[in-house]
């Protein structure tokens, strides 16, 4: 096996709150990203899921050196990111792309779509500088845009639309990694499957490694190969895609899966849901033991006071849960693999 | 069909389970704009019956949350209602006066707004929102409206409701702000609960948590829930009918069952093969519908999902379809599957499995994106 493209350990992420208490003191420390390890094969996708404030942003903006990190490495193509001056990760930055959530956001208002995508092309030096607009030409036809689309601005745009300029922008640099920051959770159902099949063509095509941000466990099951919970800053179980939707481990995935409707009344009339109680706890101050604990089915002593370990359960399938591996009877009912109708 | 005699009384039960409490008939609402006019609901009927919820789904712009705000009249300009019906309660709530409306809003029609942040006021205590709502519809004052707001408060599952009386929006959490929304709106315990996305702006977890609590709201009151979304999924496992809108009108209604046994249009058929699903995985598996709504300033002559339509004939291109009967009898009080489209999805849905055609299409759909991400 060759070695992966990206491979990330024990990733930590901490930001520093101003202090409450009287000359900044009593500061306090949100562990946003808090000892993250993954691997992704060339080619791949690794789906990376989790709620609001669980670390899944900063992680991917942690792998780009967008945010600062604590500590861990960071390795593309074998080379370690985290130790590498601003000067030194000015080339490597051309290989490694993002595209953000906000369509709306994350494009320049003043630019037209020909600056937009062309930037790329000269931080990076790519492209003699004549061939630049036929290269933004054939850019825009990659990602589905008319050529006219060259002289209008991001506001002339639909969302959709938006979101096309903004993977072209991000192509431009001929990456051979991007972080997909939740690139279609603005989008409308029907716009959205186009998005994500234009994602998935352009990998087939260029040999693309994604990183695939998300709090839909449907979308990322429809563009992952490998699938990462994280929970807290942390993960809590990473699997096959296969894997973790028939035999999720962890209490939370399982939670997760079971919260994704389905658009069938007769198999959501069927269905046993795991309805957690509460909300995800402050990062600030997590739960002592197990982060998972207070919002539980099956906590038991133990998972207040040890914290498990990520271990693993079958072939590159782990979850840190004392019980992953062997559920207690009553959740089994609940698994979304057992109560599901065959794929079909 | 004469709900208002019996409803007038506030803390009174509603009218039986499953008579209509509210009934839209060819609501009409357009918006003055720079680049002309825009009928944003063009057409809209649909009645809402007791204890029932009626999901009204769609995607951005295709009118589902200004119908919701006609209900409430309460279209922000440049949008004025021009036509059409909303009777409730024995009324046209179209030509009532505004300080009769007044009297509604809120009390007996309750809204839940999208995103819970902005629609509570950042320097009123959660105690002060709810408390200002039982004085102005119910005389409640002092510490009986206290009182009253903490049992509210309580039942809408928010732990130490006392103590949270004296909070503010920004010290609560997203899912707990809508819980105080909820809270809110069902404070005049309303014959109607318009929920519009009340769920989009919350994380997978807690949106389950929030559905379930107006699932059980609505069956302890018999209230009827109008529930806006357009996430296929929530309307599955929450709504009795369904109503599928698209630029401006209403493309299908049918019973949830019915609807996703048997889609009859073709926009519902490709909406409903666009939701990603967790019991159809694989990589790279999806069915696309192409191409964007039309600009509901430039709608197209015939049906305005033409040109997104794998199906279109010429028919469909020249003349717009009207909403009709899918068994092609005219409409009667018992008919509850009607579409508006040519040339639909599944042909008949009296023998329960007509909706071969479309699977047939989905399969091929599928199988042709296997290919691509194999290649």
């Amino acid at each position: 096996m060759t070695a992966p493209l990206l491979a990330v350990d024990d990733l930590r992420v901490h930001f520093q709150l101003p202090g409450t208490g009287w000359f900044g003191s009593g500061k306090q420390t949100v562990k946003a990203v808090d000892g993250l390890s993954i691997q992704i094969e060339r080619g791949e996708t690794l789906g990376l899921v989790g709620e609001s404030g669980c670390g899944k942003s900063t992680t991917g903006r942690a792998i780009l050196r967008l945010a600062p990190i604590t500590g861990g490495t960071v390795r593309l193509n074998g080379r370690d990111l985290t130790t590498l001056s601003a000067a030194e990760l000015r080339p490597i930055r051309r290989q490694m792309q993002i595209v953000f959530q906000d369509p709306f956001a994350s494009l320049n208002p003043r630019h037209t779509v020909e600056q937009i995508v062309t930037e790329p092309l000269w931080v990076h030096n790519l492209r003699p500088e004549r061939e630049r607009v036929a290269r933004v030409r054939e850019l825009l036809t990659l990602v589905g845009l008319p050529g006219s689309a060259m002289g209008r601005f991001p506001h002339e745009f639909s969302g959709g639309q938006r979101q096309r300029i903004g993977i072209a922008r991000a192509l431009a640099a001929e990456p051979d990694f991007i972080v997909l920051d939740e690139p279609v959770s603005a989008l409308d159902v029907s716009i959205q499957s186009q998005i994500l099949r234009l994602l998935l063509d352009l990998q087939v095509q260029f040999g693309l490694t994604y990183l695939f941000i998300a709090h839909d466990l449907a979308v990322v099951g429809q563009m992952s190969d490998q699938v990462a919970v994280m929970y807290l800053g942390r993960i809590v179980e990473t699997a096959t895609r296969e894997a973790l939707f028939q035999a999720p481990q962890h209490p939370y995935t399982q939670a997760l899966l079971s919260a994704v409707p389905y658009p069938d009344p007769e198999i959501e009339a069927k269905r046993r849901r795991v309805i957690l109680t509460g909300e995800v706890p402050s990062p600030v101050n997590p739960p002592s033991g197990c982060h998972f604990h207070t919002r539980c089915p099956i906590a038991a002593d133990r998972c207040r006071v040890e914290a498990p370990s990520l271990r693993t359960i079958g072939p590159g399938h782990q979850a840190s849960c004392h019980f992953a591996g062997r559920p207690p009877p009553e959740l089994q009912g609940a698994k979304p693999g057992t109560s599901l109708p065959a794929s079909p | 069909m004469r709900p208002g005699s019996d409803v007038s009384n506030v803390s009174a039960p509603l009218t039986t389970p499953g008579a209509p409490v509210l009934s839209v008939r060819d609501l009409r609402v357009e918006f003055d704009t720079r680049r002309g006019r825009v009928r944003a609901v063009d057409g809209v009927s649909f009645t809402l019956n007791a204890g029932e919820t009626l999901g009204l789904v769609g995607e951005s712009g295709c009118g589902k949350t200004v119908t919701a705000l006609s209900l409430l009249r309460s279209v922000p300009a440049p949008g004025k209602i021009d036509g059409g019906s909303i009777e409730f309660e024995g009324r046209d709530l179209l030509s009532i006066s505004e300080r009769d409306m007044n009297r509604l809003r809120g009390k007996r029609i309750a809204l839940i707004p999208q995103d819970p942040l902005t629609a509570l006021n950042p320097v009123m205590t959660v105690g002060d929102h709810i408390v200002e709502v039982l004085d102005i519809h119910l005389g409640m004052r002092g510490e009986t409206a206290r009182s009253r707001a903490a049992e509210l408060l309580s039942r809408v599952g928010i732990p130490e409701p006392r103590k949270r009386l004296d909070a503010y929006p920004h010290q609560l959490s997203g899912g707990m702000r809508q819980r105080v929304m909820i809270a809110l709106a069902i404070s005049c315990e309303p014959a109607i609960l318009i929920a519009d996305e009340p769920t989009t702006a919350l994380d997978a977890t807690v949106q389950a948590q929030i559905l379930e609590l107006l699932d059980e709201i609505k069956r302890e009151t018999g209230m009827a829930l109008l529930l806006i979304t357009h996430n296929l999924g929530i309307v599955a496992g929450h709504c009795n009918r369904v109503s599928v809108m698209y630029c401006g009108r209403i493309a299908e209604t049918a019973t949830a069952g019915d609807l996703f046994r048997h889609p009859h249009h073709r926009y519902t058929a490709g909406l409903l093969a666009c939701v990603p699903r967790l019991d159809r995985q694989g990589k790279g598996i999806f069915f696309t519908i192409p191409g964007t709504p039309p600009e509901l300033t430039n709608l197209p002559p015939g049906c305005a999902f033409a040109s997104r339509c794998d199906a279109v004939t010429d028919h469909c291109r020249s003349e717009r379809p009207n909403l009709a009967p899918t068994n092609g009898s005219a409409v009667t009080a018992t008919t509850d599957h009607l579409m508006a489209c040519w040339n639909p999805a599944a042909k008949a849905s009296s023998d329960g499995g007509a909706d071969h055609q479309t699977s047939a299409r989905m399969a091929v759909a599928y199988g042709r994106a296997h290919e691509t991400s194999d290649a």
